[in-house]
């Protein structure tokens, strides 16, 4: 059975939440403080996190930093009540894997959870590198010589994905299947914006690895200097 | 008539007056005077002549008169002259004794006359024209007209200049007055290190400015507060009513109630986050920050906002982004874009496609380079009425629609705070193109003045 932890303080909504989540046959657990939260997080290895942005002892966000340093890394959602839109726009460097802004449909919530738990479930390696590029899908952190990057959330389990499949093409179909899990209708141009967002990142690293585009098929990554077309 | 040209008048006005006044003064001093020492020289004249005759003096020509033109006569009782000197006019009427002026011709000069009784009935008459006084006299007049005209221009030009100087402040302040916009309250008029009565007057704007800024922002906090805790609330109704709809056994009227039920929550919810969203939008703070950012990626953060409604009404999103890094405040940029793709996206029609254009125009960074998006929507688009007003706070509202007019405002709200533009036009072939333009800031350009954060966490967390 999946395990969820909620940590959430107000009770109207823990409890309406985690009845609709036991009734899709999730185990969910409670804590109302992120003291509590962190000491529940640490001891049961949950499948997914959902944390509220405001705890009455301190900062959903805080605690997300917390628990990544303390060594969980169970997919993190974080609910926010859309006044952290600074934090959100920064990106969600603190280690949260993504967020939802209240108030939100069931369905978005089980739909980005399952997204979450599908990525979590691959099984990672300390650390991939690419030349001079290191990614940490732990800590979900990406460097280049060192210097980090500031890639988070969806970005992130992108360029993960590509690190993974380095010098092969993936398409585009896999990384919505990796990275969204809901129904594609496949006309969406969302994802080249993702990985536009990551080529302009990356490109201002010296160092860094290159996305190329496969006209019509997908992406490839590749080290640097490394030019040869390659294929699935 | 401004304050400047009615001080200017006055001053001039009673600058002329005065120097009218002494202008005058001194001509008239300056006559008098000539005319007693024309009197005195008669006087003393004649009491010479006099002496000179009781001496024994044959001829009254015989001593010089003190002043150039005096002459003398000796006339008997009758008034006939006895002796005549040298530049007498003919014809001397009968003269009282003592001091006396008269004009002999009626076009002549005025005399003035000294008459002096000899013991034996005889009458000496000591006289001189006055015109060389006359003439000093108009010739002084002259003078002094002249100077007082140029004092009078002198005056006016004077009082322009310090009227100018002493209004300049006020002008000063007009100026910076009205570059104050509802975006920038926190801004305040230079103070006057002088206490005078514009130093005062700019320490009383601004008390007065600091009065409407708190007012505003309290009003902002009131109901970005009550906005956000709204929201937790209606996240749990909302959850619950989720919950019940996922149970089989609730069908029928129960199921359809229950349906629309949701659909209030939704929209109550809508209504909160717009509210907390146009709070937001206006304040200023932390949200104005600026830094350099990987423009599709700021793009795809956007996205990632609408996409489950995009989903939910199937509506595609084609989006084209230049891969381009921009210096420019994240928040405002995700805010204006946000609010116009959700627009976009929700109003357009179900099943339909939104264009996403966002571009650094020109494509080479520089003074005045701008981060230009575009969102196209294949809507009906917008009547020719409802175009002045959509950015206004729930001017947008339409009739039986689920809108709250409050996103385009928070939009307009967003761009203009960093002193960029928004606007409409109506898309080729059908629909609407809702624009904006954002400033790239220069390189080295500093964060924005951040010093009365007032967004940021508008209210509790939580």
């Amino acid at each position: 059975m999946v395990r969820v932890l909620l940590v959430e303080d107000d009770e109207r909504l823990t409890k309406s939440l985690g009845d609709s989540l036991r009734l899709e046959g999730y185990a969910v657990d409670v804590a109302a403080t992120a003291e509590d939260g962190q000491w529940m997080a640490t001891e049961v290895p949950y499948d997914a996190i959902v944390v509220d942005v405001g705890l009455p002892d301190g900062d959903g966000i805080d605690l997300c930093a917390a628990l990544r340093a303390g060594g969980v890394w169970a997919p993190i959602l974080v609910l926010t009540a859309h006044a952290e839109i600074r934090e959100r726009v920064r990106g969600l460097d603190s280690g949260a894997d993504d967020y939802l802004a209240k108030p939100f449909s069931f369905d978005e919530l089980i739909a980005r959870m399952r997204a979450l738990m599908r990525r979590g479930q691959v099984e990672r390696p300390a650390i991939l590198t690419v030349g001079a590029m290191s990614l940490d899908p732990a800590a979900r952190r990406v460097s280049v010589n060192g210097r980090p990057l500031p890639i988070a959330g969806r970005a992130f389990a992108i360029l993960e994905l590509l690190v993974r499949h380095e010098g092969r093409l993936v398409t585009r179909a896999e990384i919505v299947e990796h990275v969204w899990d809901w129904a594609w209708d496949g006309t969406s141009n969302v994802v080249d914006v993702h990985v536009s967002a990551l080529r302009a990142t990356l490109r201002e690293v010296p160092g860094a690895p290159v996305i190329e585009t496969v006209r019509g098929a997908g992406f490839v990554l590749r080290s640097p200097g490394v030019t040869e077309v390659g294929t699935a | 008539m401004t304050i400047r040209s009615r001080l200017t008048i006055w001053y001039g006005l009673t600058f002329m007056l005065l120097v009218s006044v002494a202008g005058f003064a001194v001509w008239s001093q300056v006559q008098t005077s000539l005319r007693a020492s024309t009197e005195e020289a008669l006087r003393v004249h004649a009491a010479d002549v006099v002496d000179d005759l009781r001496q024994g003096g044959s001829t009254i020509d015989a001593l010089d008169p003190p002043l150039p033109g005096i002459f003398t006569v000796l006339v008997d009782p009758a008034s006939a002259a006895v002796d005549a000197g040298r530049g007498t006019p003919p014809h001397l009427p009968r003269l009282p004794l003592g001091d006396s002026t008269r004009r002999l011709e009626t076009t002549g000069p005025v005399y003035a006359f000294h008459v002096e009784l000899l013991p034996d009935g005889r009458r000496l008459i000591t006289g001189s024209s006055l015109a060389g006084v006359d003439q000093v006299a108009a010739r002084l007049s002259e003078l002094l007209i002249m100077v007082g005209t140029l004092c009078a221009i002198g005056s006016l030009i004077g009082g322009w200049w310090l009227a100018g100087r002493a209004l300049a402040p006020i002008r000063r302040l007009t100026r910076e007055a009205d570059a104050i916009s509802p975006h920038d309250l926190g801004r305040r008029l230079p103070t006057v290190p002088q206490q005078d009565e514009v130093g005062r007057l700019a320490a009383t704007l601004n008390r007065l400015l600091a009065r409407v800024e708190d007012a505003v922002s309290h009003e902002r906090l009131l109901i970005a507060g009550a906005a956000h805790d709204l929201r937790t609330p209606i996240a749990a109704l909302r959850m619950r009513l989720d919950g019940l709809l996922r149970v089989d056994a609730v069908d029928g009227v129960a199921r359809s109630q229950l349906e629309d039920a949701r659909q209030d929550a939704i929209d109550l919810g809508e209504l909160a986050a717009a509210l907390l969203g146009l709070a937001e939008a206006q304040a200023v703070g932390l949200a104005d920050e600026i830094d350099d950012y990987v423009l599709p990626l700021l793009v795809a953060r956007v996205e990632q906002e609408v996409e489950w409604v995009a989903r939910e009404r199937d509506v595609r999103i084609v989006q084209t982004v230049d891969e381009v890094s921009v210096r420019i405040s994240a928040v405002r940029f995700h805010q204006a874009l946000t609010n116009l793709l959700s627009n976009a996206v929700r109003h357009g029609p179900a099943g339909g496609t939104v264009e996403l254009l966002v571009r650094m125009e020109p494509a080479v960074p520089g003074p005045g380079a701008v981060v230009s998006a575009e969102v196209a929507d294949q809507g009906p688009g917008l009547p020719a009425s409802r175009r002045d007003d959509i950015f206004i706070p729930f001017a947008a509202r339409r009739e039986g629609s689920t809108t709250h007019g409050l996103g385009l405002a928070t939009a307009a709200a967003a761009v203009e705070s960093q002193g960029g533009q928004i606007g409409y036009r109506d898309r080729a072939g059908g629909g609407s193109v809702f624009w904006f333009r954002l400033p790239i800031a220069a390189h080295g350009e500093a964060a924005r003045q951040v010093e009365r954060p007032l967004g940021g966490r508008a209210g509790p967390v939580g």
